[in-house]
Protein backbone atom coordinates (compact mmCIF):
# COMPACT_ATOMS: atom_id res chain seq x y z
CA UNK A 1 0.00 0.00 0.00
CA UNK A 2 2.96 2.04 0.84
CA UNK A 3 3.52 3.21 -3.14
CA UNK A 4 0.19 3.92 -3.99
CA UNK A 5 0.16 5.90 -0.89
CA UNK A 6 2.93 7.90 -1.61
CA UNK A 7 1.16 8.40 -5.42
CA UNK A 8 -1.78 9.71 -3.37
CA UNK A 9 -0.11 11.76 -1.45
CA UNK A 10 1.99 13.70 -4.66
CA UNK A 11 -1.44 13.77 -6.17
CA UNK A 12 -3.35 15.40 -3.55
CA UNK A 13 -5.04 18.64 -5.01
CA UNK A 14 -4.47 21.37 -3.10
CA UNK A 15 -5.04 24.46 -4.78
CA UNK A 16 -2.95 27.78 -3.94
CA UNK A 17 -6.38 29.53 -2.48
CA UNK A 18 -7.35 32.51 -4.25
CA UNK A 19 -5.72 36.11 -3.09
CA UNK A 20 -2.88 34.53 -0.48
CA UNK A 21 -0.08 35.26 -2.77
CA UNK A 22 -1.51 39.15 -2.89
CA UNK A 23 -1.79 39.27 0.60
CA UNK A 24 1.88 37.45 1.48
CA UNK A 25 2.79 40.52 -0.71
CA UNK A 26 0.96 43.18 1.13
CA UNK A 27 2.12 42.02 4.16
CA UNK A 28 5.83 41.97 3.08
CA UNK A 29 5.67 45.77 2.17
CA UNK A 30 4.29 46.53 5.92
CA UNK A 31 7.11 46.87 8.58
CA UNK A 32 7.72 43.86 10.52
CA UNK A 33 5.24 42.81 13.33
CA UNK A 34 6.26 41.92 16.32
CA UNK A 35 5.33 38.33 17.57
CA UNK A 36 2.03 37.67 18.47
CA UNK A 37 0.97 34.83 20.64
CA UNK A 38 -2.81 36.05 21.14
CA UNK A 39 -3.63 37.67 17.75
CA UNK A 40 -2.26 37.12 14.77
CA UNK A 41 -3.63 39.73 12.55
CA UNK A 42 -3.91 38.70 9.09
CA UNK A 43 -4.04 41.76 6.44
CA UNK A 44 -7.24 41.79 4.17
CA UNK A 45 -7.06 41.05 0.75
CA UNK A 46 -6.12 43.87 -1.95
CA UNK A 47 -7.43 42.35 -5.11
CA UNK A 48 -6.60 45.20 -7.25
CA UNK A 49 -3.04 45.86 -6.53
CA UNK A 50 -0.88 44.26 -8.97
CA UNK A 51 2.06 41.84 -7.51
CA UNK A 52 4.60 44.20 -9.25
CA UNK A 53 3.58 47.51 -7.48
CA UNK A 54 4.13 45.62 -4.28
CA UNK A 55 7.48 44.91 -4.98
CA UNK A 56 8.23 47.93 -5.90
CA UNK A 57 6.89 49.03 -2.44
CA UNK A 58 8.89 46.53 -1.01
CA UNK A 59 12.13 48.03 -2.05
CA UNK A 60 11.69 50.83 0.44
CA UNK A 61 10.02 49.13 3.50
CA UNK A 62 12.42 46.26 3.58
CA UNK A 63 14.84 48.42 5.90
CA UNK A 64 13.47 48.44 8.89
CA UNK A 65 16.12 47.50 10.87
CA UNK A 66 18.54 50.57 10.29
CA UNK A 67 16.06 52.51 11.08
CA UNK A 68 15.45 51.33 14.37
CA UNK A 69 19.45 51.86 14.76
CA UNK A 70 18.94 55.68 13.66
CA UNK A 71 16.43 55.88 16.23
CA UNK A 72 18.44 54.61 19.00
CA UNK A 73 21.81 56.46 18.04
CA UNK A 74 19.27 59.38 19.03
CA UNK A 75 18.89 57.41 22.66
CA UNK A 76 21.07 58.47 25.62
CA UNK A 77 22.47 55.78 26.94
CA UNK A 78 22.03 53.42 23.81
CA UNK A 79 25.04 53.33 22.46
CA UNK A 80 26.38 50.13 23.69
CA UNK A 81 24.50 48.24 20.79
CA UNK A 82 22.45 50.14 18.10
CA UNK A 83 19.99 48.13 16.92
CA UNK A 84 19.16 46.41 20.29
CA UNK A 85 15.65 47.52 20.67
CA UNK A 86 13.49 44.65 19.31
CA UNK A 87 9.32 45.10 18.84
CA UNK A 88 9.61 41.45 19.92
CA UNK A 89 11.38 41.62 23.12
CA UNK A 90 10.19 45.20 23.86
CA UNK A 91 13.63 46.01 25.58
CA UNK A 92 14.21 49.92 26.42
CA UNK A 93 17.43 50.08 25.96
CA UNK A 94 18.92 52.35 28.90
CA UNK A 95 17.69 49.10 31.18
CA UNK A 96 20.59 46.95 29.39
CA UNK A 97 23.74 46.05 31.18
CA UNK A 98 26.95 45.58 29.03
CA UNK A 99 28.52 42.46 29.53
CA UNK A 100 31.72 40.96 27.70
CA UNK A 101 32.31 37.21 28.09
CA UNK A 102 33.17 35.06 25.21
CA UNK A 103 33.00 31.27 24.16
CA UNK A 104 34.42 29.16 21.14
CA UNK A 105 33.30 25.63 20.25
CA UNK A 106 33.16 23.39 17.05
CA UNK A 107 34.62 26.28 15.11
CA UNK A 108 32.32 29.24 16.23
CA UNK A 109 32.95 31.94 18.81
CA UNK A 110 29.59 33.00 20.98
CA UNK A 111 30.10 36.13 22.69
CA UNK A 112 27.69 37.88 25.39
CA UNK A 113 27.47 41.40 24.64
CA UNK A 114 24.78 42.47 27.11
CA UNK A 115 21.84 42.00 28.97
CA UNK A 116 18.73 43.23 31.00
CA UNK A 117 17.25 41.05 34.25
CA UNK A 118 13.73 42.15 35.85
CA UNK A 119 11.13 39.96 37.94
CA UNK A 120 9.57 38.88 34.87
CA UNK A 121 12.28 37.82 32.11
CA UNK A 122 16.10 37.59 31.64
CA UNK A 123 17.20 38.88 27.76
CA UNK A 124 20.75 37.78 26.86
CA UNK A 125 22.39 39.72 23.38
CA UNK A 126 24.92 37.41 21.56
CA UNK A 127 27.27 38.03 18.58
CA UNK A 128 28.27 35.25 17.03
CA UNK A 129 31.30 35.03 14.77
CA UNK A 130 31.47 38.74 15.22
CA UNK A 131 28.52 39.58 13.72
CA UNK A 132 25.18 41.28 15.41
CA UNK A 133 21.38 40.41 13.87
CA UNK A 134 21.13 44.11 13.57
CA UNK A 135 23.50 44.24 10.54
CA UNK A 136 21.15 43.87 7.35
CA UNK A 137 23.88 43.56 5.18
CA UNK A 138 26.09 41.44 6.55
CA UNK A 139 23.66 39.31 9.09
CA UNK A 140 25.20 36.36 11.19
CA UNK A 141 25.16 32.65 9.54
CA UNK A 142 23.79 31.43 12.88
CA UNK A 143 21.74 31.97 16.15
CA UNK A 144 21.07 30.50 19.50
CA UNK A 145 19.29 27.05 19.39
CA UNK A 146 19.07 25.50 22.60
CA UNK A 147 20.36 27.42 25.52
CA UNK A 148 19.97 27.55 29.48
CA UNK A 149 21.23 29.78 32.43
CA UNK A 150 22.23 28.37 35.57
CA UNK A 151 22.95 30.34 38.94
CA UNK A 152 25.58 28.34 41.73
CA UNK A 153 22.76 27.56 43.55
CA UNK A 154 21.66 25.03 40.81
CA UNK A 155 18.48 26.80 40.01
CA UNK A 156 18.17 26.03 36.03
CA UNK A 157 16.10 29.42 34.15
CA UNK A 158 14.75 28.01 30.33
CA UNK A 159 14.21 30.02 27.75
CA UNK A 160 10.69 31.50 27.44
CA UNK A 161 8.77 30.86 24.03
CA UNK A 162 9.15 34.65 23.21
CA UNK A 163 12.60 35.42 22.55
CA UNK A 164 14.48 36.35 19.60
CA UNK A 165 17.56 33.96 18.26
CA UNK A 166 19.59 36.43 19.36
CA UNK A 167 18.13 38.26 22.01
CA UNK A 168 17.11 34.74 24.15
CA UNK A 169 15.12 35.81 26.84
CA UNK A 170 14.76 33.19 30.09
CA UNK A 171 12.44 33.11 33.35
CA UNK A 172 13.24 35.61 35.68
CA UNK A 173 16.21 35.35 38.00
CA UNK A 174 15.76 34.30 41.35
CA UNK A 175 16.90 34.75 45.00
CA UNK A 176 20.61 35.50 45.33
CA UNK A 177 21.18 35.47 41.57
CA UNK A 178 18.94 38.10 41.13
CA UNK A 179 21.24 40.24 43.27
CA UNK A 180 24.18 40.00 40.79
CA UNK A 181 25.13 36.31 42.01
CA UNK A 182 27.20 34.39 39.41
CA UNK A 183 25.25 33.02 36.27
CA UNK A 184 26.47 30.56 33.74
CA UNK A 185 24.36 31.14 30.27
CA UNK A 186 25.36 26.98 28.53
CA UNK A 187 24.27 27.49 24.67
CA UNK A 188 24.42 23.98 23.06
CA UNK A 189 23.25 24.33 19.68
CA UNK A 190 23.55 27.41 16.98
CA UNK A 191 21.29 26.96 14.35
CA UNK A 192 22.58 27.93 10.72
CA UNK A 193 20.75 30.83 8.72
CA UNK A 194 20.87 28.89 5.73
CA UNK A 195 20.42 25.26 5.14
CA UNK A 196 22.29 22.82 6.97
CA UNK A 197 22.86 20.94 10.61
CA UNK A 198 22.61 22.47 13.52
CA UNK A 199 25.72 23.54 15.10
CA UNK A 200 26.34 21.78 18.58
CA UNK A 201 29.21 22.18 21.32
CA UNK A 202 29.54 23.99 24.07
CA UNK A 203 29.67 27.77 24.72
CA UNK A 204 29.94 28.59 28.07
CA UNK A 205 30.14 31.95 29.37
CA UNK A 206 29.70 33.54 33.04
CA UNK A 207 28.48 36.64 34.00
CA UNK A 208 26.40 38.59 36.70
CA UNK A 209 23.21 40.58 36.36
CA UNK A 210 21.29 42.65 38.96
CA UNK A 211 17.86 41.97 38.37
CA UNK A 212 15.46 45.44 38.90
CA UNK A 213 12.74 44.19 41.03
CA UNK A 214 8.84 43.60 40.43
CA UNK A 215 7.45 46.76 40.47
CA UNK A 216 4.29 46.61 43.46
CA UNK A 217 1.22 46.58 41.58
CA UNK A 218 -1.86 45.73 42.85
CA UNK A 219 -3.96 43.13 41.38
CA UNK A 220 -7.35 45.16 40.22
CA UNK A 221 -10.50 43.48 41.85
CA UNK A 222 -12.40 41.41 39.86
CA UNK A 223 -15.50 42.92 38.14
CA UNK A 224 -18.70 41.20 36.79
CA UNK A 225 -20.64 41.99 33.80
CA UNK A 226 -23.96 40.62 32.22
CA UNK A 227 -23.32 37.56 34.43
CA UNK A 228 -19.94 36.88 33.70
CA UNK A 229 -16.88 37.21 36.37
CA UNK A 230 -13.44 38.66 35.19
CA UNK A 231 -10.65 38.40 37.73
CA UNK A 232 -6.81 39.08 37.15
CA UNK A 233 -5.56 35.68 39.51
CA UNK A 234 -1.91 37.23 39.25
CA UNK A 235 0.35 40.45 38.26
CA UNK A 236 3.68 40.86 37.18
CA UNK A 237 5.13 43.85 36.18
CA UNK A 238 8.85 45.53 35.76
CA UNK A 239 9.39 48.79 34.22
CA UNK A 240 8.93 47.41 30.83
CA UNK A 241 6.56 44.23 31.03
CA UNK A 242 3.14 43.50 32.64
CA UNK A 243 2.80 39.99 32.56
CA UNK A 244 -0.71 39.04 34.06
CA UNK A 245 -2.45 35.24 34.53
CA UNK A 246 -6.49 35.71 34.45
CA UNK A 247 -9.68 33.38 34.35
CA UNK A 248 -13.45 34.25 33.87
CA UNK A 249 -15.84 32.48 34.80
CA UNK A 250 -20.10 32.35 34.36
CA UNK A 251 -22.16 33.34 32.09
CA UNK A 252 -19.83 33.75 28.73
CA UNK A 253 -17.96 30.56 29.61
CA UNK A 254 -20.91 28.79 29.35
CA UNK A 255 -22.03 30.35 26.15
CA UNK A 256 -18.66 29.45 24.92
CA UNK A 257 -19.12 26.46 26.49
CA UNK A 258 -21.95 25.90 24.32
CA UNK A 259 -20.78 26.75 21.15
CA UNK A 260 -17.98 24.41 20.82
CA UNK A 261 -19.95 21.63 22.30
CA UNK A 262 -21.40 20.26 18.43
CA UNK A 263 -18.31 20.90 15.94
CA UNK A 264 -19.47 20.27 12.28
CA UNK A 265 -17.20 17.57 10.88
CA UNK A 266 -13.99 19.69 9.68
CA UNK A 267 -14.34 17.99 5.97
CA UNK A 268 -13.41 19.44 2.82
CA UNK A 269 -16.24 20.76 0.38
CA UNK A 270 -15.23 18.98 -3.04
CA UNK A 271 -17.48 20.98 -5.32
CA UNK A 272 -16.76 24.04 -4.45
CA UNK A 273 -15.35 26.02 -7.47
CA UNK A 274 -13.43 29.48 -7.61
CA UNK A 275 -12.91 31.14 -10.49
CA UNK A 276 -9.61 32.20 -11.38
CA UNK A 277 -8.64 35.90 -12.91
CA UNK A 278 -6.66 38.99 -12.44
CA UNK A 279 -5.54 39.84 -9.18
CA UNK A 280 -6.97 36.97 -7.39
CA UNK A 281 -3.37 34.84 -8.43
CA UNK A 282 -3.03 31.25 -9.59
CA UNK A 283 -5.94 28.49 -9.10
CA UNK A 284 -4.61 25.47 -9.98
CA UNK A 285 -7.72 22.70 -10.04
CA UNK A 286 -10.27 22.63 -7.48
CA UNK A 287 -9.73 24.64 -4.67
CA UNK A 288 -9.47 23.48 -1.19
CA UNK A 289 -12.49 25.24 1.54
CA UNK A 290 -13.58 23.85 4.39
CA UNK A 291 -17.58 23.21 4.30
CA UNK A 292 -19.57 26.24 4.98
CA UNK A 293 -20.97 24.88 8.14
CA UNK A 294 -17.30 24.63 9.71
CA UNK A 295 -16.17 28.06 8.35
CA UNK A 296 -18.95 29.33 9.86
CA UNK A 297 -18.61 27.57 13.04
CA UNK A 298 -14.87 28.51 13.07
CA UNK A 299 -16.08 32.35 12.73
CA UNK A 300 -18.05 32.50 15.34
CA UNK A 301 -15.70 30.69 17.45
CA UNK A 302 -13.59 33.85 16.94
CA UNK A 303 -15.55 36.24 17.04
CA UNK A 304 -16.73 34.93 20.35
CA UNK A 305 -13.12 35.00 21.34
CA UNK A 306 -12.11 38.27 20.35
CA UNK A 307 -15.33 39.73 22.40
CA UNK A 308 -15.31 38.18 25.04
CA UNK A 309 -11.65 36.64 25.99
CA UNK A 310 -8.72 38.68 24.29
CA UNK A 311 -7.06 40.95 26.23
CA UNK A 312 -5.77 43.89 25.45
CA UNK A 313 -3.73 47.23 27.36
CA UNK A 314 -4.81 50.20 27.02
CA UNK A 315 -2.20 52.72 28.27
CA UNK A 316 -2.59 56.18 29.82
CA UNK A 317 -2.03 57.97 26.47
CA UNK A 318 -4.98 55.46 24.95
CA UNK A 319 -2.70 53.91 22.78
CA UNK A 320 -4.19 49.97 22.70
CA UNK A 321 -1.36 47.44 23.21
CA UNK A 322 -2.08 43.88 22.70
CA UNK A 323 -0.18 41.11 24.13
CA UNK A 324 3.06 39.78 22.56
CA UNK A 325 2.58 36.43 24.18
CA UNK A 326 0.09 34.82 25.81
CA UNK A 327 -3.34 33.04 24.84
CA UNK A 328 -6.01 31.40 26.00
CA UNK A 329 -7.19 27.65 26.69
CA UNK A 330 -10.89 25.80 26.15
CA UNK A 331 -12.95 25.74 28.94
CA UNK A 332 -12.19 23.65 31.92
CA UNK A 333 -14.12 23.25 34.96
CA UNK A 334 -16.11 26.17 34.77
CA UNK A 335 -13.55 28.54 33.70
CA UNK A 336 -12.08 30.16 31.29
CA UNK A 337 -7.98 31.05 31.96
CA UNK A 338 -4.95 32.25 30.38
CA UNK A 339 -2.18 34.67 30.19
CA UNK A 340 -0.56 37.87 28.44
CA UNK A 341 2.45 39.47 28.24
CA UNK A 342 2.57 42.91 27.27
CA UNK A 343 4.86 45.80 27.22
CA UNK A 344 4.43 49.14 28.83
CA UNK A 345 4.36 52.40 27.99
CA UNK A 346 6.11 53.68 31.39
CA UNK A 347 4.28 54.73 34.40
CA UNK A 348 0.64 55.38 34.73
CA UNK A 349 -3.28 54.31 35.10
CA UNK A 350 -3.86 51.45 32.44
CA UNK A 351 -6.74 49.90 31.60
CA UNK A 352 -7.23 46.21 31.00
CA UNK A 353 -9.51 45.14 28.44
CA UNK A 354 -11.22 41.48 28.10
CA UNK A 355 -12.70 41.83 24.66
CA UNK A 356 -15.18 44.42 24.17
CA UNK A 357 -17.06 43.94 27.15
CA UNK A 358 -14.91 44.59 30.45
CA UNK A 359 -12.76 46.53 31.43
CA UNK A 360 -10.13 47.38 34.94
CA UNK A 361 -8.11 49.88 35.92
CA UNK A 362 -4.68 48.92 36.67
CA UNK A 363 -1.61 51.70 38.20
CA UNK A 364 1.73 51.22 37.07
CA UNK A 365 4.19 52.86 39.64
CA UNK B 1 3.32 39.76 -17.76
CA UNK B 2 4.63 40.59 -14.25
CA UNK B 3 6.76 43.61 -13.50
CA UNK B 4 10.44 42.80 -12.60
CA UNK B 5 11.54 43.59 -9.15
CA UNK B 6 13.12 46.37 -8.55
CA UNK B 7 14.76 44.90 -5.61
CA UNK B 8 16.16 42.16 -7.76
CA UNK B 9 19.66 40.66 -6.76
CA UNK B 10 22.04 40.74 -9.57
CA UNK B 11 24.37 37.77 -8.91
CA UNK B 12 27.68 37.83 -10.68
CA UNK B 13 28.28 34.64 -12.81
CA UNK B 14 30.86 32.87 -11.81
CA UNK B 15 31.87 29.00 -11.01
CA UNK B 16 29.78 28.14 -8.10
CA UNK B 17 26.13 29.03 -8.50
CA UNK B 18 24.71 26.50 -7.70
CA UNK B 19 23.32 23.98 -10.24
CA UNK B 20 19.51 25.42 -11.26
CA UNK B 21 19.56 28.33 -9.34
CA UNK B 22 18.73 31.86 -11.33
CA UNK B 23 21.06 34.30 -10.90
CA UNK B 24 18.56 36.74 -10.23
CA UNK B 25 15.71 35.96 -8.30
CA UNK B 26 12.77 38.28 -7.70
CA UNK B 27 9.45 38.35 -5.62
CA UNK B 28 7.55 38.22 -8.68
CA UNK B 29 9.36 34.76 -9.12
CA UNK B 30 9.24 33.32 -5.96
CA UNK B 31 5.67 33.55 -6.10
CA UNK B 32 5.10 32.18 -9.29
CA UNK B 33 7.33 29.20 -9.15
CA UNK B 34 7.17 28.32 -5.50
CA UNK B 35 3.64 29.62 -4.31
CA UNK B 36 1.71 26.78 -5.20
CA UNK B 37 4.00 24.30 -3.38
CA UNK B 38 4.40 26.49 -0.52
CA UNK B 39 0.77 26.11 0.39
CA UNK B 40 0.75 22.54 -0.30
CA UNK B 41 3.00 21.65 2.39
CA UNK B 42 1.33 24.13 4.80
CA UNK B 43 -1.93 21.98 3.69
CA UNK B 44 -0.47 19.57 4.74
CA UNK B 45 1.86 20.38 7.75
CA UNK B 46 -1.36 22.69 9.25
CA UNK B 47 -4.50 21.09 11.58
CA UNK B 48 -6.85 22.94 9.55
CA UNK B 49 -7.20 25.16 6.40
CA UNK B 50 -7.33 28.40 8.47
CA UNK B 51 -3.81 27.94 9.64
CA UNK B 52 -2.79 26.70 6.58
CA UNK B 53 -3.58 29.42 5.03
CA UNK B 54 -2.11 31.81 7.83
CA UNK B 55 1.32 29.49 7.70
CA UNK B 56 1.61 29.67 3.80
CA UNK B 57 0.89 33.52 3.89
CA UNK B 58 3.12 34.05 6.82
CA UNK B 59 6.33 32.01 4.93
CA UNK B 60 5.79 33.67 1.85
CA UNK B 61 5.90 36.79 3.38
CA UNK B 62 8.74 35.79 5.08
CA UNK B 63 10.69 34.87 1.78
CA UNK B 64 9.36 38.00 0.17
CA UNK B 65 11.49 40.19 2.70
CA UNK B 66 14.42 38.25 2.92
CA UNK B 67 15.01 37.99 -0.92
CA UNK B 68 17.91 39.73 -0.47
CA UNK B 69 19.59 36.72 1.48
CA UNK B 70 19.11 34.41 -1.02
CA UNK B 71 22.89 33.92 -2.63
CA UNK B 72 22.95 31.58 -5.87
CA UNK B 73 26.35 30.59 -5.29
CA UNK B 74 25.56 29.42 -1.86
CA UNK B 75 22.61 27.05 -2.77
CA UNK B 76 19.17 26.60 -4.56
CA UNK B 77 16.46 28.82 -4.16
CA UNK B 78 14.75 25.39 -2.67
CA UNK B 79 17.12 25.54 -0.02
CA UNK B 80 17.24 28.81 0.88
CA UNK B 81 13.16 28.55 0.94
CA UNK B 82 12.27 25.56 2.54
CA UNK B 83 14.17 26.39 5.39
CA UNK B 84 12.29 29.79 5.70
CA UNK B 85 8.78 28.04 5.28
CA UNK B 86 10.24 25.09 7.82
CA UNK B 87 11.03 28.18 10.31
CA UNK B 88 7.51 30.01 10.00
CA UNK B 89 6.02 26.52 10.80
CA UNK B 90 7.52 26.04 13.63
CA UNK B 91 7.10 29.63 14.92
CA UNK B 92 3.61 28.86 13.93
CA UNK B 93 3.45 25.53 16.63
CA UNK B 94 5.07 27.85 19.32
CA UNK B 95 2.89 30.94 19.24
CA UNK B 96 0.00 28.99 18.94
CA UNK B 97 0.20 25.64 21.07
CA UNK B 98 -2.94 26.90 23.07
CA UNK B 99 -4.96 26.99 19.73
CA UNK B 100 -3.84 23.62 19.04
CA UNK B 101 -4.93 22.34 22.00
CA UNK B 102 -8.24 24.12 21.79
CA UNK B 103 -8.48 22.71 18.41
CA UNK B 104 -7.76 19.29 19.43
CA UNK B 105 -10.09 19.42 21.89
CA UNK B 106 -12.63 20.34 19.18
CA UNK B 107 -11.56 17.52 17.30
CA UNK B 108 -11.97 14.69 20.18
CA UNK B 109 -15.54 16.29 20.92
CA UNK B 110 -16.22 15.39 16.88
CA UNK B 111 -19.15 12.85 16.60
CA UNK B 112 -17.51 9.78 15.25
CA UNK B 113 -20.87 9.89 13.05
CA UNK B 114 -19.63 12.96 11.29
CA UNK B 115 -16.03 11.13 9.48
CA UNK B 116 -16.73 10.66 5.92
CA UNK B 117 -18.18 7.28 4.28
CA UNK B 118 -14.99 5.38 2.69
CA UNK B 119 -14.78 5.48 -0.78
CA UNK B 120 -15.84 1.89 -2.56
CA UNK B 121 -13.26 -0.78 -2.42
CA UNK B 122 -11.07 0.88 0.19
CA UNK B 123 -9.94 4.12 -2.16
CA UNK B 124 -8.92 6.67 -0.06
CA UNK B 125 -10.22 10.70 -1.07
CA UNK B 126 -8.57 13.34 -0.98
CA UNK B 127 -10.00 14.95 1.71
CA UNK B 128 -9.74 11.74 3.91
CA UNK B 129 -6.27 11.20 3.10
CA UNK B 130 -5.65 15.10 4.05
CA UNK B 131 -7.65 15.02 7.39
CA UNK B 132 -5.44 11.34 8.02
CA UNK B 133 -2.66 13.44 7.53
CA UNK B 134 -2.91 16.11 9.48
CA UNK B 135 -4.35 13.79 12.09
CA UNK B 136 -0.08 12.65 12.88
CA UNK B 137 1.90 14.11 15.02
CA UNK B 138 4.16 17.47 14.39
CA UNK B 139 7.03 15.98 13.08
CA UNK B 140 5.64 13.48 10.83
CA UNK B 141 3.56 15.74 9.03
CA UNK B 142 6.60 18.03 8.42
CA UNK B 143 8.33 15.19 7.04
CA UNK B 144 5.66 14.08 4.48
CA UNK B 145 4.43 17.89 3.74
CA UNK B 146 7.95 18.71 3.02
CA UNK B 147 7.98 15.31 0.85
CA UNK B 148 4.49 15.49 -0.72
CA UNK B 149 3.59 18.88 -0.57
CA UNK B 150 6.99 21.00 -1.31
CA UNK B 151 7.83 17.71 -3.59
CA UNK B 152 11.39 17.65 -2.18
CA UNK B 153 13.82 14.78 -1.95
CA UNK B 154 15.33 12.94 0.91
CA UNK B 155 18.33 15.67 0.73
CA UNK B 156 16.17 18.53 0.98
CA UNK B 157 13.82 17.42 3.35
CA UNK B 158 16.81 16.75 5.87
CA UNK B 159 17.86 19.67 5.13
CA UNK B 160 15.20 21.45 5.61
CA UNK B 161 14.56 19.65 8.94
CA UNK B 162 18.27 19.99 10.29
CA UNK B 163 19.24 16.40 9.44
CA UNK B 164 20.89 14.16 6.56
CA UNK B 165 18.94 12.76 3.76
CA UNK B 166 19.18 9.00 4.88
CA UNK B 167 17.82 9.95 8.43
CA UNK B 168 15.26 12.00 6.52
CA UNK B 169 14.49 9.01 4.43
CA UNK B 170 14.26 6.96 7.30
CA UNK B 171 11.86 8.86 9.50
CA UNK B 172 9.32 9.90 6.20
CA UNK B 173 9.01 5.99 6.10
CA UNK B 174 7.98 5.41 9.55
CA UNK B 175 6.21 8.60 9.17
CA UNK B 176 4.11 6.56 6.27
CA UNK B 177 3.39 3.53 7.86
CA UNK B 178 2.11 5.75 10.51
CA UNK B 179 -0.18 7.42 8.06
CA UNK B 180 -1.35 3.95 6.87
CA UNK B 181 -2.01 2.18 10.25
CA UNK B 182 -4.21 5.12 10.61
CA UNK B 183 -6.08 4.77 7.38
CA UNK B 184 -6.60 0.77 8.47
CA UNK B 185 -7.51 1.58 11.64
CA UNK B 186 -10.41 3.65 9.86
CA UNK B 187 -11.22 2.01 7.21
CA UNK B 188 -9.45 3.45 4.51
CA UNK B 189 -6.99 1.31 3.41
CA UNK B 190 -6.18 -2.31 3.09
CA UNK B 191 -3.80 -4.45 4.71
CA UNK B 192 -0.90 -5.86 2.61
Amino acid sequence: MTSSLEERLFALELPLPKGLVLRAAAAATQPARRASGVAVVRPVAIGALSLGAFVGINAVAGHVWPAYGRLLADVPGARIVPGWLDPRTGLVPQTATPLNASATSAGHEVRLIGGSADGVRTLLFVEIDGKSYSDVNDPPRFSVGAATITDRNGNVYKQLPYGHNFIPAFEPLRGAAADGGPLTLHITELLPAEPGDPVRGDWTMRFTLVAEPLLDVRVPAAIVTSGTTYEVVSVRASREVLDLHWRATGEAVAQFTALIADPPAMTLDPTTETPGGAGGGPVLGRPITVTPEFQAYSDRIHAFMREHFEVSLVAPSGETLHPFSGGSGAPKDGAVEGDATLLLRGPGRYFVRFGTVAEMSIDIP
Amino acid sequence: MMQQASNAIEVPERLGVAEGAPAVLTAAELCDGYAARVYRFAAMVSRGSAEAEDLAQDALERAIRRIESFDARRGSVDAWLWRIVVNAAADAGRVRKRRWLLLAKLERTRDPGDEITPRIDGAIGDDDLLEAVRRLGQRDRALIALRFGGDLDYAAVGAALGMTGAAAGVALRRALARLRRDLESTGHGRKT
